[in-house]
């Protein structure tokens, strides 16, 4: 299960930015996760917990910011977003190989409780 | 009430920034590097022994074999006579580029025009990992669902081309190529498909051919 390491890797971010920063605590880290990211949702949020325990983010909650799948169709001369992960223009049928936006797997902010 | 504190970065821009200094070093030595993607038993292995036998009298290859447990497919590889060196990835199910760059220092392959990088039996993981790759080649074969492509999207969007494997058995399993193709092409439109089989020989000239294209300027005279 490699959101395992996905989850290690984002709290090794998150610490690292609360330190240079002087932060004890974060109380909720928001990610950008795009539909074709491959990253499974589920899996990263249980992971995360496990990840975080003990830390600066222990018990902190991840939020996460879904980024639907968007192509650009050269026929229609347009940006669609799709649906399902099928590189097709819903409204011509053309093949859209242009992805556009949904492969995103970001580290957006943190939020840290006033003390 | 709380602050936020805006970060904005790519949460594998460490893996993308090591992989990006791998390339760069590939450049340099004139090494053409091929990722190897696939599931568990889709024929990596026995592709490899192949590619390297065919290409060993005009190229220098080699070969960093990804598992997590095992060094078996290293030492089958290294019956070719090629230098092939195994990484053990333990817990992880993937490949990364921090793995392959330790894998190459005090690795004495010699100088390689072309590295075969065979990732762990898996198709989920392994697509999200850059390894500072040229080329990155899926593999399925066809005692696999037709619709695998559509299940594993990103490891099919992301290669530059898809191997259908075990050809010579196809009609065998029953297996549907052209439902096989759709569904390849329905995930990556106009991604390059060949069909082949490392035990019959079929179609395996296609694959060859396409490795020397890109390795070929510095193939010896």
């Amino acid at each position: 299960m490699h959101e395992l390491s996905l989850a290690m890797g984002i709290l090794d971010s998150v610490s690292e930015q609360a330190a240079k920063r002087g932060i004890e605590r974060v109380s909720v880290v928001s990610l950008r996760v795009g539909a074709m990211s491959g990253v499974v949702r589920d899996s990263l949020r249980f992971s995360w917990e496990l990840a975080c325990a003990d830390t600066v983010a222990a018990g902190s909650r991840l939020e996460i910011e879904e980024v639907p799948l968007a192509v650009f169709c050269e026929r229609c001369a347009q940006e669609k977003t799709l649906e399902r992960l099928i590189l097709r223009c819903p409204a011509c049928g053309g093949p859209t190989p242009r992805i556009v936006r949904g492969r995103e797997f970001q580290l957006v902010s943190m939020e840290v409780p006033d003390s | 009430m709380t602050n936020t504190v805006a970060i904005e970065q790519s949460i594998l821009n460490k893996n993308d920034e090591l992989a990006a200094a791998l390339r760069e070093r590939f450049r340099e030595s004139g090494t053409f590097v091929v990722n190897l993607l696939s599931s568990p038993g889709s024929g990596k292995t026995t592709l490899l022994e192949e590619t390297l036998r065919r290409l060993a009298p005009r190229f220098r290859v080699g070969a960093l074999v990804g598992d997590q447990a095992t060094d078996n497919d290293a030492l089958r590889l290294r019956r070719s006579g090629a230098p092939v060196r195994q990484i053990t990835t333990g817990e992880e199910c993937r490949l990364d580029a921090d793995m392959i760059a330790k894998a190459l220092d005090g690795w004495d392959s010699g100088p390689l025009d072309v590295l075969f990088i065979e990732n762990v039996g898996n198709l989920i993981c392994p697509a999200e990992y850059d390894l500072g790759e040229n080329f990155r080649a899926v593999l399925f074969s066809v005692t696999e669902g037709e619709d695998k492509p559509l299940k594993y999207p990103l490891a099919f969007n992301t290669a530059d081309v898809a191997l259908l494997t075990k050809i010579d058995i196809a009609q065998a399993v029953g297996f549907d190529r052209n439902a096989a193709r759709a569904s390849i092409h329905d995930v990556h439109p106009g991604v390059p498909i060949l069909e082949l089989s490392s035990r019959s020989g079929e179609g395996f000239d296609a694959w060859i051919a396409l490795v020397e294209s890109h390795a070929g300027a510095k193939a010896p005279a």
